[in-house]
């Protein structure tokens, strides 16, 4: 869900398709149909196996993707617009004058892996012309 | 501009040899956003000075005519030494560079013109690149910028009668006067970034890293 708060933008995960089980070893409690407890505990170890591709790493690529399609659906969602503007304000004290600058965020895309988050953004001065593109900085 | 990222911790690399974690939430803010804004700002004349008694005396110039008989010997001869000197410093520079020059602290380099005005009558010209070292102060939530270093390149130009015969003293009131800049916050303070403990900044290769440092492990 993402949301704003004074300004920034937020969100949070729901974690209905136990995106920590991940890292966090399993217990298979129920199979249907029903398996012998030692058939039980065979499938256990086999899903919470360490050696890199196994079968809980795939449910998790499956559940990241369904995750994916959420988020990216939300950036777009016109229901849920995201933030899209920001201000920065500068008050000159000395020479009693102020401005304000507006930006204009449009978002981009994300990416959800097991470690985090990214959100990309290009952002741009709102009424400027002269914008200069720099580097892609990481999230 | 800004990334929040749901992370508990986030891998991030130093120095290329192994990595730390750190906790909270983490934000980056692109060098090329605060090139542009300070770019943007210099356009509308934001940046730009009176050169006053009140903003920019020094020990070496307090804006008095007998303050610059030395440098411009000429002014001795028109007007008396307790005649008031002001003037500007404008920039419109079309393209600003920041470059790190330590942890927390960058560089940008703006080029100034500037005269100095007795009444209506203009008694001196010159072009200054003034180079800025910037050091970023994070706060609880939101950003101050100080200088902490100020250098210049200047040219100074003869007007009409008033020839400028000491440069070298001309210099040396010039950077008497810059020293003001280190005085209080610049251009781009009051920054809103995410609130934090113990908010710490680094300068990384193309942006600005944000951390809470209470949240580290």
């Amino acid at each position: 869900l993402l949301y704003l708060e004074n300004g920034f933008m937020k969100f949070k995960l729901a974690d209905n398709n136990n995106l920590t089980y991940y890292t966090t070893p399993c217990n298979i409690t129920r199979v249907d149909p029903a398996l012998e407890p030692a058939d039980l505990d065979f499938l256990t170890q086999l899903f919470n196996a360490n050696d890199g591709n196994n079968i809980k790493k795939l449910i998790v690529a499956e559940a990241m993707k369904n995750y994916q399609t959420d988020l990216n659906a939300s950036l777009y969602d016109e229901r849920f617009p995201l933030s899209n503007h920001s201000e920065y304000t500068w008050n000159d004290t000395v020479h009693k004058r102020s401005i304000t600058i507006s930006y204009t965020m449009l978002p981009t895309g994300s990416h959800l892996k097991p470690n985090g988050l990214s959100l990309n953004f290009v952002t741009e001065i709102t009424d400027d012309d002269y914008w200069k593109c720099g580097a892609t900085v990481p999230s | 501009m800004r990334s929040y990222c749901a992370l508990i911790a986030q891998r991030y690399q130093v120095n290329g040899h192994g990595y730390r974690l750190f906790g909270g939430i983490q934000e980056y803010l692109s060098l090329s956003i605060l090139e542009n804004t300070v770019r943007y700002a210099a356009q509308r004349g934001v940046l730009n000075t009176l050169l006053t008694r009140e903003s920019w005396e020094s020990r070496a110039f307090q804006f008095y005519a007998g303050d610059l008989y030395d440098v411009i010997p000429q002014l001795a001869k028109n007007y008396y030494a307790d005649t008031a000197i002001e003037g500007s410093c404008n920039t419109s520079t079309s393209d600003v560079r920041a470059t790190i020059v330590a942890e927390d602290t960058f560089s940008i380099i703006l080029p100034y013109s500037c005269e100095l005005h007795i009444s209506s009558t203009r008694i001196s010209s010159f072009e200054m690149d003034l180079t800025l070292q910037v050091q970023v102060q994070p706060q609880q939530d939101h950003l101050v910028f100080r200088v902490v270093k100020a250098d210049k390149m200047a040219q100074f130009k003869d007007v009409g009668l008033f020839q400028v015969h000491d440069i070298e003293l001309a210099n040396y009131m010039l950077s008497r006067s810059l020293e003001r800049l280190r005085e209080g916050r610049v251009f781009g303070s009051g920054w809103k970034i995410y609130a934090r403990d113990y908010p710490k900044a680094v300068l990384e290769d193309g942006y600005l890293f944000l951390y809470d440092a209470s949240g580290r492990v």
